[in-house]
């Protein structure tokens, strides 16, 4: 249990090690295609995980990383090849952030860190887990933007007329400002509850 | 020598295994994403030629639409900076004026070549005639069309793309 919940906040990917900063930074103007990059990785992440946990004992120290890539971008190009048929619409949205998972460190941090090093039902959880917090802070942040950007949430109005629509929240510096909050935020937090204790 | 042998191997089983997957992941979805492509094809002519009725039509082994009186559409594309750039291009009755260009696909760098699917870009066709050429600076003869910043591969593979097409569509249409 303990692998599963240090991924969505005590060590979550984004907000403590600030890894898979592109997707995090680039798909996060709106709730719908946060969500949807985030169910790709945790996708991704997981079969990858699954599979590296059980061949990590074959796989020749000199070439893992190049076993890991093998593996991590199948399950890249699976998940590509889905979006395109089912979700077209989505995944033309999208354009190359998802075939770019591929080089998303936090997948291959993870192969390289746990799943190479621990066994099938503790690489399992902790894929979960890191994937949970991942799709948390990019859905959190599609919300914060989508909202004060676009006053939309789910593309669906969201706040009453007279508010403002900030529209540096859409672009790149909005998500800047976003995620350095998020990640202040989280330190707090952080802090505080050690002090406590 | 033993140990670069079984590196080898396990490498090759690895790849062989992924492009078992993937081989049957494709033939099971192929059919569907072709008839997304086809879809979004119709309908990004239906956005250049609002209202009218379109048509599909092959000359000469070219396929092109027809929208009613107002003009054609075709489909063209060409290899960009990383991978395949695909637009349909509306072009009014005359064959003489670009009427807009709508990308299907295009899967250059974020923020520098993908900058060329924008309309900022795209309308520097509109109303006018191939052949276009590209430049750096502000554009200063009518056909010049001035490339994204930081893009130029990927601006000057669409103008070509346009100009080749435009030429050959030229030459079956009329």
């Amino acid at each position: 249990m303990k692998d599963f919940l240090k991924g969505i906040f005590e060590k979550n990917p984004i907000l403590c090690y600030l890894l898979g900063l592109c997707p995090t930074l680039a798909v996060t103007t709106n709730v719908i295609n946060a969500l949807t990059m985030g169910l790709s990785v945790i996708f991704v992440l997981f079969f990858s995980n699954v599979i590296i946990s059980i061949i990590r004992k074959a796989v020749p120290h000199q070439v893992r990383i190049a076993s890991y890539i093998v593996v991590i971008a199948t399950f890249v190009t699976i998940a590509d090849i889905f979006l395109k048929a089912n979700f077209f619409e989505m995944s033309r949205e999208l354009g190359p952030f998802i075939p770019l998972i591929v080089v998303n460190c936090i997948i291959l941090g993870r192969a390289e860190a746990f799943a190479s090093r621990h066994g099938l039902v503790r690489s399992m959880l902790d894929a979960l887990g890191m994937g949970t917090g991942f799709t948390l802070v990019l859905c959190v942040m599609g919300a914060i933007r989508e909202i004060l950007g676009s006053g939309t949430f789910l593309g669906v109005k969201a706040v009453p007329g007279f508010f403002p629509q900030f529209l540096v929240m859409i672009l790149p510096a909005g998500a800047f400002i976003t995620l350095g909050l998020l990640v202040g935020a989280h330190q707090a937090i952080k802090t505080a509850k050690n002090e406590k204790r | 020598m033993k140990k670069i042998v079984k590196i080898s191997l396990f490498l090759l089983c690895l790849c062989f295994a992924s492009g078992l997957i993937l081989s049957f992941v494709w033939e099971k979805s192929s059919k569907k994403i072709d008839e997304n492509e086809k879809r979004a094809k119709t309908e990004a002519v239906e956005e250049l030629f609002p209202g009218e009725e379109i048509s599909a039509l092959s000359l000469d082994g070219e396929e092109y639409w027809q929208a009613g009186s107002a003009g054609y559409a075709f489909e063209a594309s060409i290899m960009g900076f990383q991978d395949e750039i695909r637009a349909v291009v509306g072009v009014d009755k005359n064959m003489d004026r670009i009427k807009g260009i709508i990308i299907l696909k295009c899967l250059e760098t974020p923020g520098l070549g993908a900058e060329v699917t924008k309309d900022k870009f795209l309308k520097q066709f509109n109303g006018k005639n191939a052949p276009f050429s590209i430049v750096k600076t502000a554009p200063r003869e009518k056909y010049d069309i001035q490339a994204v910043t930081g893009a130029t591969i990927s601006s000057r593979a669409v103008v070509k793309m346009i100009n080749e097409k435009m030429m050959k569509m030229k030459a079956v249409i009329r």
